[in-house]
């Protein structure tokens, strides 16, 4: 009765046993691609087709195009203000942002919705009108001028808007949310027993916040870097209400060239540069992201 | 479903049972036969492969090797609910947004059964587990014992043919987890349905189970009843894992009727009349239960032969009614015997250089080595 | 022998140069986080008083106060209320086929760790990261070469395209927070798979999915870029209507607009938050 030997009777034969799969089939999600290799992959393809492309007839292909668009210094001066608007962009919401962040983490929990809710609301309210709320407060009349001229400082009203600087700070009140939310996440999976130990071990406040938080924070600001340089080189709204005609960027430039001069060759070539820019961008941020995991997790 | 009505249970077998997750091998081999009616635990370390047992026999897990049968039939191609397992998993897994009166009917909902049959029969189950009082709460407002008898209830409901039960008590508190352990049982036994709990705690298994597997590495060391693995250790694993034995390595030579085993550095000798479950003669581990020794002042016995084991007395406490001494022996290695108190001889003092010997009749085992 | 009783210390308390460190620490860090917060809703509150100006134009501080603008929206503006309707139409409809394939595919793809799993739900969430302009436009192509020309669906299409992902990640997120153990036990009680979707994992993973459509709900009715290049002459969005309005002649109504929609997108925020907790889906 007691021993784990086999038992008399003959093993019966071996029929592969099922188990319980779990998983929804995968057929549910051919809808989706279906639409996405039909509306997303195939214009894709098909604008990088267009841009090989010398005519708008689609008669000669060619790198003429992109010849023309890297030939030409006006075409890279776009380009390089485009990515360096996001640049820009991107330094000014880690530096705006980060405190923010840190506030939020370190808030008491009631207090913590409410932040939430005022970090939320910007994020869904339409890009027009928190550019338009740009043009207000830059404009001659706006509220800037108008405490510049009251204070004396100033005799005339300054040309706020229309600058490039103007772009720059506009877009990084924009794009705000989109750097505070994932530093959040990612200040909140750090231990706070990292942080305990350090000062207990009697690094200062500062030294702490340097050699301790920021870098266990590198994920989210991969993260944040990530959505606001991809959607500040591609916020068309606010760089062209707040630009102006005196600045071009990428994504006018696009718009321009196919709806106003009906070059749809070229607008094409311009779409699938901004597009291999931010890819490529996306890939190395990544890239560092995947490294730098390394580290953060323990 | 009426107490009083007599429930056929079933019987479960594992004819060679293995499991791999790519090159590891988690069950290896597994021949088991449960009663029906039985309460079997499955006992051993973490990572020894009892759950990825039971979830084989609950057939949430497709075995890379070997089959099940319950009730005589093989099972390996049926889902859980056809096969008639019940599982209560470790973390009871009560539908959150759903009261314990809705969790409880689930499965009868599930299968379509007719209304005024499911409130009866959810009634009747909230009766049994003694949670009728809180059949409209949720889940979060129960504490863990209260949801675990909720989902104990659940399962019950569907009237399966096995109750599976993985580590049931890891969650509870010594307190609550006696009394679960009693309730459970009492259950078990009055519904007289076959039941497998998973378990790292051998004290609830020897105090529930009627039988208990020891596995150990995937491997099914022992299958016996408590008492059995107790006094009856099949391999050395059992002896040193099921209660606390003492083990020393060693020679064994003699005949039935008159073993000795020497120690390695040869200062030790016993002589023991049967020798078991390896009596040839060769390396060997002995392997004795604190309370099947006795200490002695003298090395030579009444016959003139020298028989014991060298130690000196380290630690001397009270425990109740016994006598528990520490004691290390002249290689380091430590030792520990149980004596009743006020028994015969005089109390042992740290720092004493006595002898341990095996009392007459005690059952110790020797394995090979 | 005990010691004998000495001459009390004083009690010792923190270092002064600790305390600057700490205080010069929690000042900066606070000031800064307020400099932040300000900017962040600076323009929101400009503008909504802004609407509220008496006079004909944006200046600031308005000179007077007054609801006359949002009288003139009311009453004068039956072309900015015909984009309102548009974009709502739009929005509605666009969010509406998303959830539908987004949930499905979330469903498929979750937890799943294959290759092709990961690059399907990789191009899903694709439009999160590339610029929105460049599918504009390339849709645009795509009608121009099918001969079919645009039209609301082909709005539709584009919107559909830009609000799945939004979706497809926050489902995502609820599915793999979803205990495991909850199906097994479902299935193991006799649950069809069918049947523990709609009694188990819909009901758990529905705020996850509200969350998702909301967002893209209010990134439909927002978006311009897509709707630039994808609208015909007769259907125009509301924020495209806006964007023409403020670089045309900074008609004041524009305010008005922005005041109507800032406190549209507060009070749904506000009852998304209450009925489904939507800043825990964000994160």
């Amino acid at each position: 009765m007691s021993t784990a030997q086999v038992a008399t009777l003959p093993v019966p034969p071996q029929l592969p046993a099922r188990g319980l799969r779990l998983e929804a089939p995968v057929s549910l999600a051919l809808p989706l691609a279906i639409f996405f290799v039909a509306f997303v992959l195939v214009p894709f393809m098909l604008l990088a087709f267009v841009s090989l492309h010398e005519d708008n007839g689609l008669k000669t292909m060619g790198f003429a195009q992109y010849i023309k668009f890297f030939g030409d210094s006006f075409n890279l001066s776009v380009l390089g203000d485009t990515l360096l608007l996001g640049l820009k962009v991107t330094l000014l919401t880690i530096l705006i942002g980060y405190p923010l962040a840190y506030l939020y983490v370190n808030a008491p929990a009631r207090w913590q919705t409410l932040l939430m809710l005022l970090i939320l609301l910007p994020l869904l309210t339409s890009s027009v009108v928190r550019t338009f709320a740009w043009v207000v407060i830059l404009g001659r009349q706006g509220i800037i001028n108008t405490l510049l001229l009251d204070l004396g400082w100033v005799d005339a009203p300054l040309k706020l808007l229309y600058t490039p600087g103007a772009v720059t700070v506009a877009l990084a009140q924009i794009e705000l949310p989109l750097m505070v939310l994932p530093l959040i996440t990612s200040l909140m999976n750090v231990d706070p027993n990292l942080r305990q130990a350090s000062l207990s071990l009697g690094a200062g406040h500062w030294r702490t916040f340097m050699q301790v938080t920021v870098p266990l924070s590198v994920p989210g600001l991969l993260a944040g870097s990530l959505l606001v340089f991809a959607s500040a080189v591609s916020a068309f709204v606010t760089q062209t209400l707040v630009g102006g005609g005196q600045q071009i960027f990428m994504p006018f430039y696009m718009y321009q060239q196919a709806i106003q001069a009906n070059e749809y060759p070229f607008a094409a070539a311009i779409a699938m540069v901004l597009l291999l820019c931010v890819l490529v961008i996306v890939t190395v941020i990544n890239a560092i992201g995947r490294r730098s995991k390394g580290f953060v997790h323990a | 479903m009426n107490r009083t009505e007599a429930r056929s249970a079933v019987a479960v077998r594992l004819d060679g049972v293995t499991h791999r997750y790519g090159d590891s091998l988690a069950v290896d081999g597994v021949d088991l036969e449960i009663a029906p009616g039985e309460l079997v635990a499955l006992l051993g370390p973490s990572g020894c492969g009892k759950t990825t047992l039971l979830r084989i026999v609950a057939g949430l897990i497709a075995q890379t090797g070997g089959s099940v049968r319950v009730g005589g039939e093989p099972v390996d191609r049926l889902p859980p609910n056809e096969r008639g397992a019940g599982i209560v998993f470790q973390n009871y897994a009560l539908f959150p947004h759903m009261t314990v009166r809705e969790n409880v009917g689930y499965g009868l909902r599930a299968r379509r059964v007719a209304r005024d049959e499911i409130a009866r029969r959810v009634d009747e189950m909230l009766e049994l587990v003694r949670m009728s009082a809180f059949a409209t709460r949720y889940p979060r407002e129960l504490s863990g014992g209260q949801q675990q008898r909720v989902a104990l209830a659940r399962t019950l409901a569907v009237r399966p043919r096995l109750l599976l039960l993985d580590e049931p008590f890891a969650a509870l508190d010594k307190n609550l987890r006696l009394d679960m352990q009693i309730e459970i049982r009492r259950i078990q036994r009055e519904l007289g349905i076959t039941t497998l709990i998973v378990t790292h705690d051998q004290e609830e298994a020897m105090s529930m189970a009627d039988r208990i597997a020891v596995m150990n590495a995937g491997v099914l060391e022992q299958f016996d009843a408590p008492e059995t693995l107790y006094d009856r250790p099949a391999t050395l694993f059992v002896a040193g894992f099921v209660g606390t034995a003492n083990l020393i390595k060693g020679r064994l030579a003699g005949a039935p009727g008159s073993f000795v085993f020497t120690d390695e550095p040869g200062t030790s000798r016993i002589e023991i009349p049967r020798a078991g479950p390896c009596s040839r003669s060769g390396p060997v581990v002995f392997a004795a239960r604190p309370e099947h020794l006795d200490l002695t002042q003298d090395l030579v016995r009444d016959n003139g032969r020298t028989e014991g084991i060298p130690v000196r007395v380290e630690m001397v406490l009270p425990l109740g009614p016994s006598l528990v001494y520490e004691l290390s022996r002249r290689d380091g290695s430590g030792m520990k015997v149980v004596v009743p108190r006020g028994h015969d001889g005089p109390r042992l003092q740290v720092g004493d250089q006595v002898f341990a010997r095996v009392r007459p009749g005690a059952p110790i085992s020797f394995f090979s080595a | 022998m005990p010691d004998p009783i000495r001459a009390s210390k004083p009690i010792r308390s923190e270092s002064w140069s600790s305390l600057v460190e700490r205080r010069s620490f929690r000042t900066v860090m606070g000031a800064l986080a307020a400099v932040s917060l300000i900017l962040l809703l600076a323009p929101t509150v400009i503008v909504i008083i802004a609407s509220f100006t008496s006079a004909f134009s944006l200046k600031f501080p308005p000179p007077g106060y007054s609801t006359r603008w949002y009288l003139a929206l009311w009453n004068e503006s039956p072309e900015i209320i015909a984009a309102f309707k548009l974009s709502l139409q739009l929005a509605s409809i666009a969010t509406g086929i998303s959830v539908v394939l987004a949930v499905a595919a979330a469903m498929a793809l979750a937890r799943r760790r294959e290759q092709w799993a990961r690059g399907l739900e990789a191009m899903f969430l694709s439009p999160l990261m590339l610029p929105t302009l460049a599918l504009g436009l390339a849709l645009l192509m795509l009608v121009n070469l099918a001969g079919t020309g645009l039209s609301f669906w082909t709005l539709v299409i584009g919107h559909i395209a830009i609000t799945s992902p939004y979706i497809v990640r926050t489902t995502t997120a609820s599915l793999v927070q979803l205990d495991r153990s909850l199906l097994e036990s479902a299935r193991s009680l006799g649950a069809s798979g069918w049947f523990t979707f709609r009694t188990v994992t819909l009901p758990l993973i529905a705020p996850g999915i509200a969350a998702g459509a909301f967002i893209a709900f209010m990134y439909s009715f927002d978006n311009v870029a897509v709707s630039l290049f994808l609208s015909d002459a007769r259907s125009e969005v509301l924020p495209i209507r806006m964007w023409h309005i403020i670089e045309s002649n900074l008609d004041v109504r524009a305010a008005a607009v922005s005041g109507v929609l800032i406190a549209a997108t507060l009070i749904l925020m506000l009852v998304m938050e209450r009925l489904v907790g939507v800043s825990r889906h964000v994160r």
